[in-house]
């Protein structure tokens, strides 16, 4: 492992911990599947560097630090590779994952992942602790708003840009129209290419059956001494 | 940061000094008398008490949390222990560790010094800690405890403050329970020789002047900036851990070596 400062580590560790711990707190359905978990501790050893990092729960905090203690399960893995499986839809974690390796309670992890991935965090919430709730309700109703016009303005959009290309430019068929005509392609190229291995496979039982070539020398010396006898 | 004054004139410490009153000790720079020290450092923790947070918080630009932090996780501290948090001061590391031991662990706040002691109590009772936190009163060097009674005992920038070193030692491995474990959070040497420079510009030339204009007081920021430089460094205080009884000693550098964090384990 890379050496690193014990007060850089703390830095890290420190700033992991307190959002973590705030995300949970203001998602208290996630903060109770966490505090069912009990004390249980999770190794995540981040490669190449070998940095180990230990994440233990307690009464629905979470603790990380870089002292060497005893997991009950360790996932081994790129910071990359570790973030894809817990923060995208991917399957659960396993004994079988390439690019991750597992050791110990596999239902931990899995348990583990399922929580950070469901985190669904109120943030209304969050802004009301700080501007108070009125103004965090008025603020958080207009984003959701923004939000949905910009979803509903992007489907028509898309919408609009289809009906363009194809109905009115018509550089573009109809999927109804294209459908079947790729089909057909694909179908012409399926059949290319069987036509193709059988006649490399015809070639090559003729090559088989083909006589053995007689001496190169016997055969030219008289079809040489026909063609002067024409001449 | 914290601690020591010493007003305990029954100690062993102080019985040697009658017989051999020109013994003298370093208060800073300064060879004092053994008896003025203690004084001496108490009149320095009675003038910062107040303002004591805020200064380091200043001086260290907040990275003393850090380094409170990894003494933390370095600790191995687990519900229902029993902790000793010598030279406690203000109570960073006993509200830690308060989380931690949870109400069937007990905690202990001990600091020499009362000014530091009542600004830590008042800082914990605010922050409503205090149903598993003790508050003592103690001198490192002859600690009202039972032996073998605690699972980790830690002194943070204190223990450059102690008189006599090797008996603060002893003390606290007497009182730890085999298996338990010392942790000392201090000053020490920086391992990079332009840190080195830096660090005694800044020390001797920011750190008065902050204690000036924050505390009103630059005589104890400057003492501050010199007990580091006569404070044993990191290898020799291993030294001294060992010869104390500990085993498994080692340090950890923080900052360049300006902080380490010393542990040892009592076999």
């Amino acid at each position: 492992m890379i050496p690193l400062d014990p007060t850089l580590l703390a830095a890290a560790t420190s700033s992991a911990e307190a959002a973590l711990n705030k995300a949970l707190a203001l998602d208290p359905g996630s903060r109770q599947r966490f505090i069912a978990l009990g004390e249980r501790c999770i190794a995540i050893v981040l490669q190449p560097l070998g940095l180990a990092l230990y994440l233990r729960t307690d009464e629905g905090r979470l603790r990380i630090s870089t002292v060497e203690s005893s997991a009950d399960v360790t996932l081994t893995g790129t910071p990359l590779s570790l973030a894809r499986r817990v923060l995208t839809d991917s399957p659960s974690l396993s004994l079988h994952d390439n690019d991750i390796q597992l050791q110990g309670d596999a239902t931990l992890a899995a348990d583990f992942q399922h929580i950070l991935r469901g985190l669904e965090i109120d943030w209304e919430n969050a802004l009301a602790e700080v501007i108070g709730e009125i103004p965090a309700h008025f603020m958080a109703s207009r984003l959701r708003n923004a939000l949905r016009w910009g979803k509903q303005a992007k489907t028509s959009l898309s919408m609009s840009l289809e009906e363009y290309i194809i109905e009115e430019s018509g550089w573009l068929p109809h999927k109804e129209e294209a459908t079947p005509h790729f089909d057909t392609i694909d179908e012409l190229r399926l059949q290319t290419d069987r036509l193709e291995a059988r006649i490399q496979r015809l070639q090559h039982q003729m090559a088989l059956a083909a006589p053995p070539s007689p001496d190169t020398t016997g055969e030219q010396a008289p079809a040489q001494s026909t063609n002067d006898n024409s001449l | 940061m914290t601690q020591p004054g010493n007003n305990a004139p029954f100690t062993e410490q102080h019985a040697t000094t009658q017989t051999a009153p020109q013994s003298t000790t370093h208060f800073g720079y300064k060879q004092v008398p053994v008896d003025e020290k203690v004084q001496r450092v108490a009149d320095v923790f009675h003038s910062v008490a107040q303002k004591y947070d805020i200064m380091n918080d200043l001086m260290s630009m907040g990275i003393h949390r850090l380094w409170k932090r990894f003494t933390i996780e370095l600790s191995g501290v687990r519900k229902g222990h029993k902790v000793l948090d010598i030279a406690g001061g203000t109570g960073d590391l006993t509200m830690k560790f308060s989380d931690l031991v949870g109400p069937d662990g007990a905690v202990i706040l001990a600091d020499i010094n009362a000014s530091m002691l009542n600004v830590g109590r008042d800082r914990l009772m605010d922050r409503g800690y205090g149903n598993n936190i003790d508050f003592v009163q103690a001198n490192a060097e002859h600690l009202p405890f039972p032996d073998n009674h605690f699972n980790c005992v830690s002194i943070a920038f204190g223990l450059r403050n102690v008189t006599d070193k090797d008996q603060a030692l002893r003390e606290m491995t007497r009182v730890l329970k085999p298996g338990g474990r010392l942790l000392i959070l201090e000053f020490s040497k920086p391992n990079n020789p332009l840190l080195t420079k830096a660090y005694d510009i800044y020390s001797f030339t920011a750190l008065p002047a902050m204690g000036k204009l924050v505390a009103g007081d630059s005589e104890s920021y400057k003492y501050l900036a010199e007990s580091i430089r006569m404070h044993p460094d990191q290898e020799t205080l291993k030294e001294m851990m060992t010869l104390a009884g500990l085993v498994n000693c080692r340090y950890h550098n923080m900052t360049g070596g300006i902080v380490a964090l010393h542990s040892g384990t009592k076999p």
